[in-house]
């Protein structure tokens, strides 16, 4: 990133590295627009997962940010891939994504609560651990591995709220029980957006 | 430039660079990822004369082929004059921060010099738009990123020989 006007500047790069990422990008590209186009939605969805686990490839941010779009859009088939990665702890970072595009599908809530108890088990045990301010605390080799749960479990509670469910799951509440208990995750914050998440749900998470 | 010419020259190799994730006070720059997954079509040119004819010499992906031309307003070079590439690129640290230094046009495409750009067809949408609520622009031939126009969808490349009868 730059702040300013584009400008020019040297690259950095020789141009056979250039060309390779260039033709990495193209096979992944390749394999999305064949997945795009099989019919049948089982063989399709799992194409497409194939294709949601390649973020660590180069292009594979977008590859992945595509896949989801589509399993996003589509139906049962979709819907179940999409809660089959879910479970896959290597994709922990994309888990955010993940459930954003499961909101709206077709899924059973409870399995929402399932992943939301997931989630209630972590932070039982990690804010043991935890100071206040931790998310700024880069000392910490767990970090990244706290941020990535932290964004989980918003995306679950945000989904949850979006879901509009007739009657209040018990899971939220259990986790509001141990949210209430762990140290802010920014010094001098009052409430984070799991707080905020939790309240809007009607939970309480005063700690 | 075959594969094997390519990979024993040495390349000077320019971008106009910045980031894909627009925000304030962050300009558009190129993105190598999102430049090959969104174009249709991605080509080597030199300039053919005039300020916005170019000539293919290479074809990476899409249907052009060595020799046709193309024209694109948007590579247009209107400063620069006959400055080389490495001319218009800030070589000290002073001069790299310094704003008033930087190059932010088109450089002009020199004899030799080549360019990668990276297109998408009239008509065609972007494969993956993180901005679909967004107008895009699709009439005639466009940058394949979504931000900064065709000067963050292309790199410029410039010979830089060992010998001394190609330095330029």
């Amino acid at each position: 990133m730059n702040p300013g006007p584009t400008h020019l500047v040297e690259y950095g790069e020789p141009e056979q590295q250039l060309r390779s990422e260039v033709w990495e990008v193209l096979r992944l590209r390749a394999a999305m627009d064949r997945a795009a186009a099989i019919a049948d939605p089982v063989e399709r969805s799992r194409q497409l997962l194939v294709l949601v686990r390649s973020g660590d490839m180069v292009g594979g941010t977008f590859s992945s940010l595509s896949a989801l779009r589509k399993l996003a859009a589509g139906g049962e088939a979709e819907a179940n891939a999409l809660v089959s990665l879910l479970s896959d702890e290597t994709l922990l970072g994309w888990h955010q994504d993940i459930i954003q595009a499961l909101a709206g599908k077709p899924v059973a809530d409870s399995q929402f609560g399932n992943f939301l108890s997931e989630e209630t088990k972590y932070w039982a045990v990690a804010c043991r651990t935890l100071k206040p301010g931790w998310w700024n605390d880069m000392s910490s080799p767990k970090i990244e591995l706290s941020r990535n749960h932290y964004s989980r479990a918003h995306a679950l509670l945000e989904a949850i709220r979006v879901r509009k469910l007739s009657e209040p799951i018990p899971e939220v509440e259990r986790f509001a029980v141990v949210w209430s208990g762990c140290p802010a995750s920014e010094k001098d914050a009052e409430k984070d957006q799991i707080a905020e998440e939790l309240n809007l749900l009607g939970a309480s998470a005063t700690r | 430039m075959g594969r094997l010419q390519a990979a024993l020259a040495k390349l000077f190799i320019l971008v106009l660079l910045s980031c894909c994730y627009a925000s304030a006070g962050i300009r558009p720059s190129f993105h190598l990822e999102s430049c090959s997954w969104n174009a249709t079509d991605i080509v080597v040119v030199t300039a053919a004369g005039g300020l916005t004819k170019f000539k293919v010499v290479e074809k990476i992906k899409g249907e052009f082929q060595p020799g046709d031309l193309l024209e694109l307003p948007g590579l247009a070079s209107s400063k620069g004059g006959s400055k080389k590439l490495a001319e218009l690129v800030p070589q000290e640290l002073d001069q790299a921060l310094n704003s008033k230094t930087w190059f932010v046009d088109p450089p002009p495409a020199q004899q030799g010099d080549r360019l990668i750009i990276f297109l998408r067809r009239p008509g065609a949408l972007l494969e993956y738009d993180p901005r679909r609520d967004l107008p895009l622009d699709t009439k005639g031939w466009q940058p394949a990123q979504r931000w900064g126009g065709f000067l963050t969808s292309a790199v410029w490349f410039r010979m830089e020989s060992c010998t001394p009868t190609f330095k330029r």
